[in-house]
C-alpha cells in the first residue's frame, strides 16, 4: 500500500476511536458510579478498580418512590405512543393515497406542529388543564405527548407508505376487499417495520421526555423528572443513587434502539427528510 | 360528512374519476382534529395572554388588554433581551461545532468505514439517553472537586475550572454537553447525504487528478450544500428546545448568565413570578423565530426534493 493512504488510514482509525472514547466514557462512568459505594465515588484519584455492589439499586427500590415514577413513565409513554399510531397510521395512508382538497396546505401544518417549542404552549397547556382539573396527571401529560408523537408518526409513515406499490391494494380491491379491508389486509403487514420504526421512535421520545412532565406535574412524575429531583433529595447529594436511577430510566429506549438500530437509522432520516419524500 | 368529487384516489392510474367516501375522511380527520385540538387553543390562548395584563399572584388586579405594551416591555427588559441572546449564542455554538465535527466524522465513515452498520449504531446509541440522564452525569463529572473531568485535564495544564459556576465555562459545558448528545444526528444527516451523491463527478476529478482538498471543495460541498442547509436548520429548530440540559446543569444561573427563553418564561410565569403574560409574550416570540426557521427550512428541503428528483 501507498504511504499516503496508510497515513489516512490511520488518521481515521485514530479520529473514530477518540470520538467512540469521548461518546462511551461518560456512559462508562454513569454504570460503574451506580455500581460503586460512596466513599469510592467522592474518591481523588479516581478508583478504576473497585469492588462493584448492588447497594444502590437496592436503596433506589427499598426508600424511593421509584415505582410510582417507573408506572407512570411506562403508561404514559405506552399510550401516548400507541394513540398516535392508531390515529396517525390511517391519516398517513390516506394523505399518501388519496386526493384530498388542499392536501400539501394540511401535510405543511401537520409538519409545523413537530416543530412547535413546547415553550410556546406550555404556559397555555398549564392553565387549560389546571382549570378541566387535570394538572399533575397522567390523563393529561398523554394528550400533551400527542402534540410530539402524531406528527411524527404521520411523517414517517406518510414516507413508507408513499414507498409501496399501489398494484397489490388495486388487486386486493379488484378482488373484492373494500377500503379498510385492503388497508388492514394488504398496506399494513407491509408497513410494519415503518410502524416499527416510527413507534419505537416516538416510544423514546416520550420515555425520555422531561419539559412537559415537569412543568405538568408534581406527584405524578415520570422516570426522568423523578432522576432530576435527586438534586434536590436532603443535603448531601446521592450520587450512587442518581445514577442507579439514571441506569434505569436509560436501559428501556437503549434496549429499543438495540433492537431497532436500522429501523431507527430510516426513521431519523424520516424525520428530516419529510418534505422530500 | 361532504361527498367531494375529484380525481385521483385507487383508480387514479387508470384515470377513472372516483369520489372520497366517507371512509376516507374517517381515516385522516380523527388524526387532523386532535392535532388542531391541542395546538390551537393554546396557541390563541398564549396571544390572548400576550395582549394582556395578568399576573397570577395579583388576580385581584384584574385582566387589561394592554395591546403590545408586553412587547415593548420585553425589549427593554435586560434579563429578557438576555436571554434571548443567551439562546441565540447557545444554539448556534451548538449547531456550528455539532456541524464541523458530524461532517468530519460523516467524511471519514464514508470514505473509510462504509460497510460498518456497527459503527453507525455505536455512534447513534448515545442520542437515545434520557437528557436528563446525561445533564446529571456531565454534572457530576464536570464537579470541580470530585469530578473526573479536572482530575485528566489538570496533567495536561489545564487548571482545575469551575466548569457550571463561571459565567463563560457555564456557557461552554452546555454547548460541550450538547454537541456530546446531537453531533451523531449529524453525522447520521449528512452520511446520509453523502451516500446519496452521484459517483461521476467524483470518478471524473479523480480521472483529472484531482487531490482530496480540491475533491472536497469543489465537488463535494457545493453538492453536498443543499443537504446541510436542511440539516443544520433542522437542528437549529430542535436546538431551540434544550430545556432540560441547561436547567439540570445550571437552572440557568451563575446569575442568569445561562438563561435560555425557555427557563426564563419558566420562572416568569409559572414557577417565581407568575407573570404569564409576560412569558406568553416571550414564547410567541420564540413561536416567530421558529416559524421564520421552519419556513427557510421548508424553501430548501423542497429545493433539495427538486435536485434530486
Amino acid at each position: 500500500m501507498e504511504r499516503r493512504t496508510v497515513l489516512k488510514k490511520t488518521l481515521a482509525y485514530l479520529f473514530v476511536i477518540v470520538t467512540l472514547v469521548a461518546l462511551y466514557f461518560p456512559v462508562y462512568w454513569l454504570i460503574t458510579m451506580s455500581l460503586k459505594v460512596r466513599i469510592d465515588i467522592m474518591s481523588i484519584p479516581p478508583r478504576w478498580l473497585f469492588t462493584p455492589t448492588l447497594a444502590n439499586f437496592s436503596w433506589l427500590f427499598n426508600h424511593y418512590s421509584l415505582q410510582n415514577a417507573v408506572i407512570t413513565s411506562i403508561i404514559v409513554a405506552l399510550s401516548a405512543t400507541c394513540i398516535s399510531l392508531a390515529l396517525g397510521i390511517p391519516c398517513a395512508f390516506a394523505l399518501s393515497r388519496f386526493a384530498i382538497p388542499r392536501k400539501k396546505d394540511i401535510e405543511f401544518w401537520i409538519a409545523t406542529t413537530r416543530m412547535l417549542p413546547p415553550v410556546a404552549v406550555i404556559i397555555p397547556f398549564y392553565f387549560i388543564w389546571m382549570s378541566l382539573r387535570l394538572l399533575d396527571t397522567r390523563t393529561s401529560l398523554v394528550i400533551t405527548y400527542l402534540v410530539i408523537n402524531l406528527p411524527l408518526i404521520i411523517w414517517i409513515m406518510m414516507g413508507f407508505f408513499r414507498a409501496l406499490p399501489r398494484e397489490l391494494e388495486e388487486a386486493a380491491r379488484v378482488d373484492g376487499a373494500s377500503r379498510w379491508g385492503s388497508f388492514f389486509k394488504v398496506t399494513l403487514p407491509l408497513a410494519l417495520p415503518g410502524i416499527g420504526a416510527s413507534s419505537i421512535l416516538s416510544f423514546i421520545f416520550n420515555w425520555n421526555e422531561f419539559f412537559f412532565a415537569f412543568v405538568l406535574t408534581t406527584t405524578n412524575r415520570t422516570l426522568p423528572v423523578e432522576v432530576a429531583s435527586f438534586m434536590a433529595v436532603g443535603l448531601e447529594v446521592k450520587y450512587g443513587e442518581m445514577a442507579a436511577a439514571g441506569v434505569l430510566a436509560s436501559i428501556p429506549s437503549l434496549i429499543f434502539a438495540i433492537l431497532a438500530r436500522k429501523l431507527i437509522v430510516t426513521g431519523f432520516r424520516g424525520i428530516a427528510g419529510f418534505a422530500l419524500k | 360528512m361532504p361527498r367531494v368529487l375529484i380525481q385521483g384516489g385507487f383508480m387514479r392510474q387508470n384515470g377513472f374519476m372516483t369520489t372520497i367516501s366517507e371512509n376516507v375522511w374517517l381515516m385522516f380527520l380523527p388524526a387532523l382534529l386532535i392535532l388542531i385540538l391541542i395546538t390551537l387553543p393554546p396557541f390563541f390562548y398564549t396571544i390572548y395572554l400576550s395582549v394582556h395584563d395578568i399576573d397570577i399572584t395579583k388576580p385581584y388586579l384584574g385582566r387589561h388588554f394592554i395591546g403590545l405594551r408586553n412587547f415593548m416591555a420585553i425589549f427593554s427588559d435586560k434579563r429578557a433581551v438576555g436571554s434571548f441572546l443567551n439562546t441565540g449564542i447557545l444554539i448556534g455554538g451548538m449547531v456550528a461545532i455539532e456541524f464541523f465535527l458530524g461532517l468530519l466524522l460523516a467524511l471519514v465513515i464514508d470514505s473509510f468505514f462504509k460497510k460498518s452498520t456497527w459503527l453507525i449504531t455505536l455512534i447513534i446509541l448515545p442520542m437515545t439517553f434520557p437528557r436528563v440522564v446525561v445533564g446529571l452525569v456531565w454534572r457530576i463529572m464536570l464537579n470541580p472537586i470530585v469530578g473526573i473531568i479536572n482530575y485528566l485535564l489538570v496533567p495536561f495544564g489545564g487548571g482545575p475550572v469551575d466548569w457550571l459556576a463561571r459565567p463563560g465555562w457555564a456557557m461552554f459545558s452546555i454547548i460541550m454537553v450538547d454537541v456530546w448528545q446531537w453531533t451523531p444526528f449529524m453525522v447520521l444527516m449528512l452520511l446520509a447525504g453523502l451516500q446519496s451523491l452521484p459517483k461521476e463527478p467524483f470518478d471524473a476529478s479523480r480521472v483529472d487528478g484531482a487531490g482530496d482538498l480540491h475533491v472536497f471543495r469543489f465537488i463535494t460541498l457545493p453538492l453536498l450544500q443543499p443537504i446541510i442547509v436542511v440539516a443544520v436548520i433542522f437542528r437549529l429548530i430542535d436546538a431551540l428546545r434544550t430545556f432540560d440540559i441547561v436547567y439540570i446543569l445550571t437552572r440557568g444561573g451563575p446569575g442568569t448568565s445561562t438563561e435560555t427563553v425557555d427557563i426564563f418564561a419558566y420562572y416568569m410565569g409559572i414557577s417565581e413570578a407568575g407573570r404569564i403574560s409576560y412569558a406568553a409574550s416571550a414564547s410567541l416570540i420564540v413561536l416567530y423565530v421558529t416559524v421564520v426557521l421552519v419556513t427557510i427550512f421548508l424553501r430548501f428541503s423542497r429545493q433539495w426534493r427538486e435536485e434530486l428528483y
